[in-house]
């Protein structure tokens, strides 16, 4: 026999045709017999009832469009990752060597590489492919419309080495050289820098200009323009850092010091440099 | 060879979703459109405020796909657990900004499914009592409200409600009862007896 608190708790399950047979064969047979658990039987049924009775609009179109389009953007990131799971890594890592060896071509143009010790030179080697390969990495690792900035970044730190590799070549070092430490103009000023500090000073305006051109050239209005070219500049100046000391390792300790200081300071000065030129630029000319 | 989505289960469509394939992305929204906007509209009632976490529901199904497990549940529950949360969430939202919102649904959009050789009259007697019972509805609390939703529209068994309101079965079922009497109390207020106002 079924109590009539407990009949009526199964009420929902009832509805719900969630009963077993046994339960409710007993519980059909305590409604017919129990007026007050039948009222509220009926009484269930009716809301239970209307409540399926109700229908309601459907989503507005234009938010089931982003919906589809956010899923669209899902599966094309799906089905690249799967299609370039081994792909990319590999890929990056053979661009990852070459880029190592043209770069190590271009500075063995303008530096003397038989006066370091062939181990270094070999440490540098792989530091410098695993730089490479990991900008590559970023680079093709990500499909476009997924996360731009680690793409971007990696395009622009790229482009100012390109960029740094040509105008090494064109650059009168020398003669720059030359000129500070017997001009009469410079003289007291690379005097009283040092040789350190002079290098300091030519380092900073050769990462300044490349990536100054890079960031302007590649980027379109960012928000942010100031940390995000400080970040491009960072990881430039990763990517520079085996060739400075291709080039600079046959001089004094202070020379690499005060070059690579220097190109860092220019680097990140010249990555938010660019960045702010263009955001400015475009927001003037509402572009 | 691979089975027909229509033919799928929920979970199924699922993992084939999160390999990429956009059919069974499109036939999980087709299931669930209807069952998770009426559940939004109902829970609060302000027509932007369930787009947008309508929305956000989907969104979040796309971005949590990769952590969705089959083993752990079933999909129809993960997927109200989802929703359930964003309710939450808003009501928290709106009671520490002191907003005490009776969440409304438009009236003159519930429609009621008539069948179709129905008189006029039956099919504005439906009309009328679906529109008693949406202001039932209204005035029970939002957990309770939320309780009914599940157990009438979402189509979830007590153990699928049990796990998206993270209490047992029999609470799930306890929960509802209360529910269902609070509602039939509150029908009383309104029209006298609920089997003469339904």
């Amino acid at each position: 026999m079924m109590h009539c608190k407990a009949a009526q708790r199964e009420l929902l399950s009832l509805l719900r045709g969630e009963l077993s047979e046994g339960r409710r064969r007993r519980l059909t047979a305590h409604l017919s017999t129990c007026r007050p658990c039948g009222i509220v039987q009926r009484e269930f049924q009716a809301i239970w009832e209307t409540g399926g009775a109700l229908e309601f609009p459907t989503p507005p179109p234009e938010i089931r469009k982003s919906i589809q389009d956010a899923a669209t953007a899902a599966v094309r990131e799906a089905r690249w990752k799967k299609r370039h799971f081994l792909r990319v890594p590999a890929l990056a890592l053979l661009l990852g060597l070459a880029a190592t060896l043209l770069s190590a071509g271009i500075f063995s143009l303008r530096a003397d590489l038989s006066m370091i010790p062939p181990l270094n030179l070999t440490i540098v080697g792989a530091l410098w492919t695993t730089l490479y390969t990991f900008v590559f990495f970023l680079w093709l690792g990500e499909p476009s419309d997924q996360g731009p900035l680690p793409r971007q970044f990696s395009q622009i730190s790229l482009a100012a080495l390109g960029l740094f590799g040509v105008l090494s070549l064109l650059y009168p070092l020398d003669q720059s050289v030359h000129f500070c430490r017997y001009s009469s103009l410079t003289q007291p000023v690379f005097e009283r820098l040092s040789i350190g500090g002079a290098f300091f000073v030519l380092g900073m305006v050769y990462a300044f200009i490349p990536m100054t051109l890079a960031t302007y050239l590649s980027c379109g209005q960012t928000q942010r323009p100031l940390w995000k070219g400080a970040l491009a500049g960072g990881l430039f100046v990763l990517l520079l850092l085996p060739g400075l000391y291709l080039k600079c390792a046959p001089f004094t300790f202070g020379i690499l010091l005060g070059w690579s200081a220097g190109s860092l300071v220019g680097s990140v000065a010249g990555g938010s440099f660019g960045l702010w030129l263009r955001y400015q630029l475009q927001a003037r000319t509402g572009g | 060879m691979k089975k027909k989505r229509e033919n799928c289960s929920d979970e199924q469509l699922m993992l084939r979703f999160r390999e990429g394939d956009m059919g069974a992305f499109q036939e999980l929204y087709k299931r669930y459109e209807k069952r998770l906007y009426h559940f939004f509209r109902y829970c609060l009632g302000n027509d932007e405020t369930a787009d947008d976490l309508f929305q956000e529901c989907f969104l979040r199904l796309i971005g949590a796909r990769h952590r969705y497990a089959a083993q752990n549940g079933s999909f129809s529950s993960w997927v109200f657990t989802i929703a359930h949360n964003l309710v939450r969430d808003t009501m928290r939202y709106r009671s520490r900004r002191g907003q005490v919102e009776v969440p409304t649904a438009n009236f003159r959009e519930i429609n009621a499914v008539s069948g179709e050789n129905d008189s006029p009259f039956q099919r504005l007697r439906l009309k009328e009592r679906a529109a008693i019972l949406q202001r039932a509805m209204d005035r029970l609390p939002t957990e309770q409200r939320e309780v009914i939703l599940l157990s009438r529209f979402s189509g979830l068994s007590f153990a699928e409600i049990s796990e998206v309101l993270g209490c047992s079965p029999q609470a799930a079922k306890q929960r509802a009862y209360r529910a269902m009497q609070n509602l039939r109390k509150i029908l009383w207020e309104l029209t006298g007896r609920t089997d003469d106002a339904l």
